[in-house]
């Protein structure tokens, strides 16, 4: 093993990562924003050491060590999740990994991208690991207490990043290994992230967690606040800082060790592959009444959303936005007038965004054999719109219809929304077109868990939501009782002329908005060249 | 209109920015020929290929597909099959389904398009994983799905960049075959490969590009004759000495010249 090839490794590693993230905007953009939210902690954390060293100073805390035992398993705890995390996303596969397999050995490879790992949480607790013990040496007024909480913060963010390397590495033999997980990892994925999103909004979260933190605190984790306060005259247990410098010492290596074990194990797998092939009959088939080569189309995108339904994972995210409407029916029993006609709009945007979003880059490396079939424009475009209508109405429809009555929508109410739910998700197919022509996204990114796809661009997304959110305007003024009195004093028109304007007016809006999507996608295609 | 050329280019160039990728090209590919279309690493072939194709937009000049302008994009279309560098399928799809997709995009009808791509998938001894998806497939296997999706609607004329890469002998010998027989059917071949043996087995005319200028052209036979002294050379020796950088003869010419 040598460690100047672990060093090049690293280097390469982040070399390639921080390219990756600075050729997108979006990316730089992102991580400005984790930024802003992650110095908030970090200046706290600083706080608070200073608070904490000023109270020990002065007496006014009266059992130091027990909190500093909590801190002490923080650190770890939040390093372990954060790498975890990103193992599993990202770095626990190497980038070019036949390359360098076949060049260095795996200790060497994941010594490197331990290394590279590192240099992250480096940057992440690096300002606290600094800024931390100097707060408190100053708040304490004893400069002497500066080397121990950082000799202590840094071995405890080691032991958390080595300890992410093998929980994340565990994580994906598993899956590896479990033709169950590697089958349904994208819906377990969703699952977690789902509960995730869950706890996190039920304010359930500290009840869970405290006590992790409390029997993390008093493990051998919590020794390593006795070694930062050794001699601080707070009741720093000797035998417990001691201690932790055996732990230290003892289980650095066996993690590392045992991560490098892991990653040998990961990385000589063929990973299983989930067989599906053999229990469906292929055959494209056909669709009534319509083309042969539309109908093509729209299956061939059908097929790709099935057997990856990954690449649709975006589709799903503005539902998060409608859970606090289907949390407060589930908890009260009764739906609010507001579901369905949230439901109808969401519906359209996930009818249109879909399959529509991105036809030219959707295409991938099928590209030039799409163009250089007889196809037309509008046949192609046809065949995707076909594909998010044929899905999207029904089902659209259903859930609007069945919200609707049961929230107690009247008639005309019921009649507004159900024609939305029709009408909307046609037309948000032809504006998802247009959008996705205009602002087309031809490389893959990772959309989710480390898995690389062509997502559409979010140019696109942005204008396609825009205007479909705007040709929805007017028919949810009208369907909202508040405004709805508001349109009827002002206009001084019966109710029911005003929702029919509403809807009209939606009905006008999408419909030319869809038209002119259409038929620039539509020309778009035809007078498409790769250069 | 039928012209006796089935590939024709006057003055076609391409530029990328500043750099010329293809210098006033002018093509005659006669009608059911085989043309193979040799050249260096970056000389411009698959640049030609793609323009031809309609895939790119030549930046000069003028080209026809069976006496067809390529800037007629749909009736281009409907005569050209096309093989890109990198077989281009759909990872989810099986090796069928795809080649049910690109002969539904072409309007065959259902009983004939099966008819002719279980033909061809027993021909290039693709049957039995015609079933599986093409993530799955070998590089040799997706080549060979690429290759039948490029001839299954029997176009008029074929273009083929590199088929036989990571083919293993016998499909390559099928690969040969195939064009044969396509070319013995009146169907014209525009083949690029670096496989020079390829070429002078099946080429009628042999176009050798370097830095986007046709630098030789003729029969196999013929280029490999030597002008001056009658003796026969290899197809390779031929390839090195027209492709050699272009300073090196013009220094030569001027050391002679002095
Ligand atoms: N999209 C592009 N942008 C800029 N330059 C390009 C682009 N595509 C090709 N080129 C340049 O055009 C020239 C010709 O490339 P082309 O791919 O046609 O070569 P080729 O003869 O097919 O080579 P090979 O044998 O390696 O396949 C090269 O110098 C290449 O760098
Ligand atoms: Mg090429």
């Amino acid at each position: 093993m040598s460690v100047g090839h672990a060093v090049l490794v690293a280097r390469m590693e982040l070399t390639h990562r921080v390219r990756k993230t600075t050729d997108r905007p979006t990316q730089i953009v992102a991580l400005a924003v984790a930024a802003l939210f992650g110095a908030i902690p970090l200046l706290g954390s600083i706080a608070v050491a200073f608070v904490v060293g000023q109270g020990i100073a002065s007496g006014t805390i009266t059992d130091p060590i027990s909190t500093a035992r909590l801190a002490a398993a923080v650190v770890p705890l939040f390093v372990t999740l954060v790498v975890t995390l990103r193992v599993v996303q990202t770095s626990g596969s190497l980038t070019i990994a036949d390359g360098l397999l076949t060049t260095v050995s795996h200790r060497e490879a994941v010594g490197g991208i331990l290394l590279s790992e590192l240099a992250i949480v480096a940057v992440l607790v690096g300002v606290p690991s600094v800024g931390v013990p100097v707060a408190f040496a100053v708040g304490s007024g004893q400069p002497a207490a500066f080397p121990l909480v950082f000799v202590a913060l840094v071995v405890l963010s080691v032991l958390g990043t080595l300890l992410g390397f093998v929980v994340g590495l565990g994580l994906r033999n598993l899956v590896a290994r479990s033709e169950f997980l590697a089958r349904y990892k994208t819906a377990i994925g969703i699952l977690l992230f789902l509960l995730y999103f869950v706890g996190i909004s039920s304010q359930q979260a500290g009840s869970a967690i405290f006590p992790v933190v409390d029997a993390l605190g008093s493990s051998p984790l919590g020794w390593f606040a006795d070694l930062a306060l050794f001699g601080q005259g707070v009741g720093a247990d000797p035998l417990s800082a001691l201690g932790a410098v055996v732990v230290g010492v003892v289980a650095l290596p066996v993690l590392g060790w045992l991560a490098s074990w892991l990653a040998a194990l990961l990385w000589y797998t063929s990973p299983v592959q989930p067989e599906e092939e053999e229990r469906e009959p292929s055959q494209m088939g056909s669709l009534a009444g319509v083309s042969r080569p539309m109908a093509r189309i729209a299956r061939k995108s059908w097929i790709r959303a099935r057997r990856g339904p990954i690449r649709l994972v975006y589709v799903v995210y503005p539902l998060f936005l409608l859970f606090p409407f289907v949390q407060g029916a589930v908890v009260s029993g009764e739906v609010p007038t507001a579901l369905p006609p949230l439901l109808a709009f969401y519906g359209a945007w996930a009818a249109g965004a879909a399959f529509s979003l991105n036809p030219i880059g959707d295409e991938g490396p099928v590209l030039p054999v799409t163009l250089t079939t007889p196809v037309a424009g509008s046949t192609f475009v046809g065949g995707l719109c076909l594909a998010g209508v044929a899905i999207g109405v029904p089902i659209t429809l259903v859930l609007a219809v069945v919200t609707g009555v049961l929230s107690g929508l009247g008639t005309l109410a019921l009649a507004s929304v159900a024609l939305t739910a029709v009408v909307l998700p046609v037309a948000a197919t032809g504006i998802a077109v247009g959008a996705g022509v205009l602002f087309p996204r031809m490389e893959s990114v990772e959309v989710f868990r480390g898995v690389e796809t062509t997502a559409p661009s979010l140019f696109a997304f942005a204008l396609y939501s825009l205007v479909l959110s705007i040709s929805g305007v007017p028919v949810s003024l009208v369907s909202t009782p508040l405004t709805r009195g508001i349109v009827v004093d002002a206009t001084n028109y019966g109710e029911s002329v005003v929702v029919a304007g509403g809807l009209v007016a939606t009905v006008v809006l999408a419909g030319l908005a869809a038209t002119v999507g259409y038929v620039f996608a539509v020309r778009s295609f035809d007078d498409y060249y790769l250069g | 209109m039928s012209s006796p050329f089935a590939i024709e280019s006057t003055d076609l160039s391409k530029r990328y920015g500043s750099e010329v990728a293809v210098e006033r090209l002018d093509l005659a590919v006669r009608q059911g020929s085989v043309y193979g279309f040799l050249g260096p690493n970056g000389a411009g072939k698959t640049t030609t290929i793609r323009m031809l194709a309609t895939l790119l937009r030549p930046s000069g000049g003028e080209a026809a597909i069976d006496g067809v302008p390529i800037t007629d994009r749909d009736t281009v279309r409907e005569r050209i099959g096309y093989l890109p560098e990198t077989p281009p399928l759909y990872p989810e799809l099986t090796g069928r389904e795809q080649l049910q997709y690109v002969a539904g995009l072409r309007d065959l009808p259902d009983d004939e398009a099966t008819r002719r791509i279980d033909d061809l998938l027993a021909r290039f001894d693709l049957d039995e994983d015609a079933d599986k998806r093409v993530s799955t497939y070998s590089k040799g296997m997706k080549q060979k799905a690429g290759i039948i999706q490029a001839i299954l609607h029997r176009p008029r004329v074929v273009f083929l960049d590199e088929p036989t890469s990571g083919l293993d002998p016998r499909a390559a010998r099928t690969v040969r075959e195939v064009i044969s027989d396509l070319a013995a059917e009146e169907t014209t071949v525009f083949l690029s490969t670096h496989i020079l043996p390829v070429v002078d087995e099946l080429a009628d005319t042999v176009g050798v590009l370097f830095n986007g200028d046709l630098v030789a052209e003729g029969p196999p036979q013929k280029l490999k004759q030597r002008a001056e002294t009658g003796d026969e050379r290899s197809l390779e020796d031929v390839f090195l000495e027209v492709t050699q950088e272009a300073d090196l003869p013009e220094q030569a010419a001027h050391t002679e010249s002095r």
